[in-house]
Parts: structure tokens; C-alpha cells; sequence
């Protein structure tokens, strides 16, 4: 009878990377897409099959475990990740840290069970340090919600925001605002094989202008409040023959001010459809409805949306998405009031990482698109025409599990048609965000 | 061709011929995984065995014994933790490492095991067949438990999709099973860390003395959940907490043949073993 592997070493530098990774790339997992890779891209997606490669022929290398992990987890395969976290243990059953890395990976995953045996047995073996004792409690009281059918999120990021317009010999404006976001979403499992779930989300940001420079776009030193509830019954639907088919209903309300008496009021619901062709694509088409009403100062009383696109995920780990949207609008007597129609591809994933003490995500966007809207000074019977162009780049710098600095750049040109000036927009956004979960 | 060229290719052709009329397993076995990490024995082909960095072949026949985990990884990254009482072959296993494109089945006709997804089971293409289910895995990670008339398969990750007799179910939800017993497909939730020995804190799971017999695998757990409760199996015959373990005849260490026949106990009367179903 062969003995076990004499390795005992523990997976030393392993844990917070992973963690902290994880974390990341789940709050991205909601946006359409994470970051750019360039130069880095070809190099990382071979370091993975490297360290691959190596787990495999020095299995009980911890260092090379180690690397492995990291580099599966930095490329969203998470079920790798978690195998060779579970080799080692085989290795060494009773390393704190890498029960906890597990744990953090397992909840990444959504399997609360697997992840609150490993937060059990981290704590119980008693040899984590008070930081990482107080991690594991702490997510061990998420796992437990969990489990009962709950889950929520709470966000709170508040930070500066910058607008620059040129409107040619129109002349420019700028100005600055402080702004403060609350955004929270709570989730109740329905408990079922599909994970059905209801979902309750809603969103507040509160803007105040900074400077002095009066705009026409925000007039007077009001107090803007754009905020949004809604309710959504999420489904899945994998035994209509598409395998990942998921439905997702929403009922809302949505409310903005622009100042000068001019509120935007929104009652509406909308259905979205998503699916995965592959583990690293997936497919949505969706489409709503507002009733806009209760608004003041606002010509429109309908709004229909719609929306379709893909993202990939791709073997360095990021991800390219492309979609295409659009609104129509009516009210005030005319059939069509107004329309929107956008194209947008997006590339994004983890940039850059600095081992337990960074993780930084870069998503570059270009949309281009047509429009045409009331002019609100003339009344519904004037519009204005129309063509834009749009390029984004949104950073996001991750240095603790629940904190994070984002500074978001945008830039916008929309020729217009009837001789009106043309008008090009620079934004720049910098804020901190908080996560509770 | 050189002389030598020519010696060393009439040498290995010789070599090949000779294995094929002896009957003996082909000199040039495809290699399809590896092993990476054991706490006890798991053999091979009902031979010695494995040590970690040990070849596994296409076509081998595994089988662990009746304590301790082993872990093999497979050429796309693919890997299965092989607890207690195990028997598993490895049926076909076909991947182009450039496309990263092909198929793999594994068949488990015994005893408790956690499958990961790698670049196969992304596509849908590597599946896990037991007497009772044929069991998919789509980029996600599953554990599977097969004993005597019934396999279980619960969903850690991903997505699973169950066949028995023709009949479909997909899990998307981690922590639901499927459930195959007498012919009959299904699907609930397994409740909380339904086979712990898989995650043992024990040098070897399954005891606490390692070279010891452990106690099988220890069904408790999951017979107490949602689905495990509505099974026969579980039913409590004599009074005690619901559930089974799963023993072998052979002693353990021996090597146990992959012959040896599984069979259920009762908790909390494991001797002698009983039957309780097929």
C-alpha cells in the first residue's frame, strides 16, 4: 500500500488573489463585458496553458498550484480553479487557507453548500489569521442567506462627475457635480431546479452641481434625483430544447429630474430572454414598455424599447460583446415623437493585477447610432436629427474585497442635420464604491 | 533508412505484435490523464497502484478502496475526485488540444466521485455513465454517487442534464439532484454537504486512522434532504436515522478487483451488509 503525497506545504500567497479576483469578476458579471487585453492577451491565454501543464507534471508544487489557480481564476475557469484547490487538499485536508479559498470560489459559483463546509472546516482548524478568520465569518453569514433563499447586495458610491460640450459657435458650457448612488438588489430563490428566482432591485442617485456655470441642461442649483424600482421574476427554461434558455419579466418605475420643472415619471415592465450557445457565449433579445404619462414638461406619454445582442468570452479571459437597442417614442397627438437606434461593441476583462492588492478592469466601448427628439423650446412638432458616435472607456481599480475606485470617460459627437451646430460632449466620472453582500 | 533505423522499427514492430497475440494491453496506450494526488490506493486495470504522475489510459478500469480521496486531472483539463468504493472506466476520450474540441464518457459503476468540467464539458461533450443515468455536464462540476440500483448526481456548478430511459431533466440550480432508482428519474434539492467525506479534514476520509477500514460512504446526509427522503433506499428499516453506507467485500489495500461487488448497509447496522435493492 502506497502512503499519501508527502507534501504538507500550504498554498501560501494562494488565498486573498483568488478572492479578491473572484469578487471582481463577479460584480463585472452583470455588465455586458469586462476589459481590454492588447499586447497581454496572447501571452496570458499561454501562461494558462503553462501553469496548466504544470500542475499536471509537478502536481505536488505548490507553487505552481498556486500559479495555476490564479491564472484559471483570471480566466474565468472556475472549475479548474476549484480542482486543483481540492488536489491540494487531498495533499493537505487540514490548510485553512486553502479551505477558504475554496469557500470564496464555491460561493463565486453559487454552491452555497460546498462553500459553507469549507468555511466550517477553515474556522475550525483554527490556524487562519484574524483578518481571515473575519472574512470567513463574515461570508459564512452571506452562505447562510443563502441558503435560506436570500442573497442581496448593497452599493454605495459617491464621487465627482465632469461635462465639457462645445456646440461650435453655439459656444460651450462645463461643469462639474458631486453626485451620491445607492443601488441595492435583493434575491429570493424560488427553490427549484432552475434557480428560479424573484428579483427586487432599485437604484437612487442624487446630483448636485458644483461650480457656478449655468447650463441649459441643468438649470438653477436644484437637487437632481434619478431613481428606479422594479420587480423581476427570473425563470429558466432549459427543457424548451434550448438547454440555457432563461426568461426575465420586470415590472418597474423609474423617475428623473431635469430642474426647471421638467420630471421624467416612467411606469413600464419589459422581458428579456438570454441564452448560452456555449459556456462562453451568451445571447439576449429583449423589449419593454413605459408609460411616461405622469411626467412634467415631457412630450412623450409612450416609450417601446428593444435590444438584442452576444458576448464571448474569450481564452485570455475577457470578453467582446456587441448589441444593438432602440426606442420609439409617442404623445401629444403625433404617432411617432421621436426614435433612438444604437450599435455598440464592447471589449473588456481584467487589465492588470497586483497580487492581494489590486485588481484593475478596463472596458472600452464604441457605439454609433441615429436619433431624433422633440425640441423641447419649440414644442413637439420640431425635431432634431441626429447622428452620434460614442466612445467609452471605464475603469474600475478593486484594492479590497468591498472597495473600489471607478473613473469612467466618455466621448460623444452628434452631427445634426437643419443647420443646427453640431455638438461634441467629454465626460469624466471618478468615484468610490462601497459593496455589501 | 539506416541500418539502426531499420533495427529499432523491426524491434517495435515485433514489440506491438507480440502484446497483441499475448492479449496484453497495446505498448503504445493512449495516455489521456494523469494521477495528481492520492491519500490511499486506487489501482488500475485490477493491478498495482497508482502513484502520483501515473499514466491513465484510455480504456482503464479504476477502482479505489474503501477509505481515502485520489484525484486525476485529464488532457483537457477536465478532472474527477475519486472518493471511497469507487469503480470508474474510462470509456472514450477523444480532444484535440488545438481546437480544443472532442468528446470524453467516463463510465462509474460504483461509489462516489466529483467530476470538473474542462474544455470538453464547455461544449456539452463529456458525459458520465452509470447502470442507472447518463449524466452531461456543461462546463460545471457534478458529484455522483452509484450504488446498487440507484445513482444519485447532484450539481455543484453549471449546468447537469440527467437521462434515464429516455427521459430528460436539465439542473441549473447548484445543490439539486437527480435521482434514478428502480428506473424512475427525480429531481429535487440535496441538501446541505450531502457526502462530506469528500471534503474530509482526515489525512485519509473515512477514518481517522489511516490504513484502517473506513466506514464507507455514509449516505446520511442526503437521505435526509428534500429528494434523498422520498427514496426507498433511505426508508429506515430498524428504527434508526435514515440512510446507508457502502462497503466492499474485499479487505481493503487488496487491490479489490473490479469485480468486487458493492453493496448497502443500513446505517447503523453495517454488519452484515444487506442488500437493499437489485
Amino acid at each position: 500500500m502506497q502512503g499519501p503525497s508527502s507534501d504538507r506545504r500550504t498554498l501560501g500567497t494562494l488565498s486573498p488573489v483568488a478572492g479578491s479576483l473572484a469578487t471582481g469578476l463577479l460584480t463585472a458579471a452583470g455588465v455586458i463585458l469586462a476589459t481590454p487585453g492588447g499586447a497581454h492577451a496572447q501571452s496570458v491565454s499561454q501562461g494558462y496553458s503553462d501553469a496548466f501543464a504544470a500542475r499536471v507534471a509537478t502536481p505536488g508544487d505548490t507553487t505552481a498550484l498556486n500559479t495555476f489557480i490564479n491564472a484559471a481564476v483570471r480566466e474565468g475557469q472556475y472549475d479548474q480553479a476549484v480542482s486543483t484547490v481540492e488536489q491540494h487538499l487531498i495533499s493537505a485536508p487540514r490548510d485553512a487557507r486553502a479551505r477558504l479559498v475554496a469557500a470564496r470560489l464555491y460561493t463565486h459559483l453559487g454552491s452555497w453548500e460546498l462553500a459553507r463546509r469549507q468555511l466550517q472546516h477553515a474556522l475550525s482548524i483554527g490556524t487562519l489569521t484574524p483578518e481571515e478568520t473575519a472574512e470567513a465569518e463574515a461570508l459564512l453569514a452571506r452562505v447562510d442567506r443563502a441558503l435560506e433563499g436570500w442573497a442581496y447586495a448593497l452599493t454605495l458610491s459617491g464621487g465627482l462627475r465632469s461635462e465639457a460640450t462645445d456646440r461650435g459657435a453655439a459656444g460651450s458650457t462645463d461643469f462639474v457635480t458631486g453626485f451620491g448612488k445607492v443601488t441595492g438588489q435583493i434575491r429570493q430563490d424560488l427553490k427549484t431546479p432552475t434557480r428560479d428566482a424573484i428579483i427586487y432591485s432599485g437604484s437612487l442617485v442624487a446630483t448636485e452641481r458644483v461650480n457656478d456655470v449655468d447650463t441649459s441642461r441643468i438649470a438653477g442649483r436644484d437637487t437632481l434625483i434619478n431613481g428606479e424600482a422594479s420587480i423581476a421574476y427570473d425563470k429558466g427554461l432549459p427543457n424548451s430544447g434550448i438547454e440555457t434558455l432563461r426568461m426575465l419579466v420586470s415590472a418597474f418605475a423609474a423617475v428623473e429630474t431635469f430642474g426647471s420643472g421638467t420630471d421624467e415619471t416612467a411606469f413600464g415592465s419589459a422581458i428579456r430572454f438570454t441564452a448560452r450557445p456555449t459556456v462562453e457565449g451568451l445571447a439576449f433579445i429583449g423589449a419593454g414598455y413605459a408609460n411616461l404619462g405622469a411626467s412634467d414638461g415631457v412630450f412623450t406619454e409612450n416609450r417601446f424599447s428593444w435590444e438584442a445582442g452576444y458576448t464571448h468570452r474569450l481564452p485570455n479571459g475577457h470578453a467582446i460583446g456587441a448589441a444593438v437597442r432602440g426606442t420609439h417614442d409617442d404623445g401629444a397627438g403625433q404617432s411617432s415623437l421621436g426614435h433612438l437606434v444604437e450599435g455598440e461593441i464592447r471589449y473588456g476583462g481584467v487589465f492588470y493585477t497586483i497580487p492581494d492588492r489590486l485588481v484593475w478592469q478596463h472596458e472600452v466601448g464604441v457605439a454609433v447610432g441615429e436619433q431624433e427628439t422633440p425640441d423641447l423650446s419649440l414644442g413637439p412638432a420640431f425635431r432634431l436629427n441626429g447622428n452620434y458616435w460614442r466612445l467609452t472607456s471605464a475603469h474600475d481599480f478593486q484594492f479590497a474585497p468591498q472597495q473600489s475606485i471607478s473613473l469612467d470617460l466618455s466621448y460623444t459627437e452628434i452631427d445634426y442635420s437643419g443647420g443646427i451646430n453640431d455638438r461634441e460632449t467629454f465626460e469624466a466620472s471618478l468615484y468610490y464604491t462601497y459593496t455589501l453582500q | 533508412m539506416t541500418f539502426s533505423a531499420l533495427r529499432s522499427f523491426v524491434m517495435m514492430a515485433m514489440a506491438v505484435g507480440t502484446a497483441m497475440a499475448t492479449g496484453l494491453a497495446p505498448a503504445l496506450a493512449e495516455v489521456v490523464g494523469r494521477t495528481t494526488a492520492y491519500q490511499t490506493n486506487i489501482t488500475r486495470n485490477g493491478a498495482g497502484a497508482l502513484a502520483v504522475g501515473s499514466p491513465i489510459n484510455l480504456g482503464d478500469r479504476l477502482q479505489s478502496d474503501a477509505t481515502g480521496l485520489g484525484m486525476i486531472v485529464f488532457n483537457d483539463e477536465s478532472s474527477a475526485k475519486i472518493g471511497p468504493n469507487s469503480r470508474l472506466t474510462i470509456d472514450e476520450f477523444v480532444y484535440s488540444p488545438g481546437s480544443r474540441q472532442g468528446k470524453a464518457s467516463v463510465g462509474m459503476q460504483q461509489g462516489l466521485t466529483r467530476f470538473y468540467g474542462g474544455q470538453l464539458s464547455k461544449g456539452g461533450n463529456m458525459e458520465v455513465r452509470t447502470p442507472h443515468m447518463v449524466l452531461g455536464a456543461r462546463g460545471g462540476i457534478i458529484t455522483v454517487f452509484v450504488v446498487d440500483g440507484l445513482t444519485i448526481a447532484i450539481l455543484v456548478s453549471g449546468s447537469m442534464t440527467c437521462v434515464v430511459n429516455g427521459v430528460t431533466q436539465i439542473v441549473t440550480n447548484p445543490g439539486y439532484a437527480c435521482t434514478s432508482e428502480d428506473g424512475a428519474l427525480s429531481v429535487g434539492y440535496g441538501g446541505i454537504d450531502p457526502f462530506p467525506i469528500l471534503d474530509s479534514l482526515d489525512e485519509t476520509a473515512g477514518t481517522d486512522v489511516p490504513g484502517s477500514p473506513g466506514g464507507g460512504i455514509d449516505a446520511a446526509a442526503f437521505c435526509a434532504s428534500p429528494i434523498g427522503s422520498q427514496l426507498s433506499a433511505c426508508q429506515s428499516t430498524d428504527g434508526s436515522l435514515p440512510g446507508f453506507t457502502i462497503t466492499f467485500d474485499d479487505p481493503p489495500g487488496g487491490g479489490g478487483g473490479p469485480t468486487g461487488s458493492g453493496t448497502t448497509t443500513p446505517r447503523g447496522n453495517h454488519t452484515p451488509p444487506t442488500t437493499v435493492s437489485d
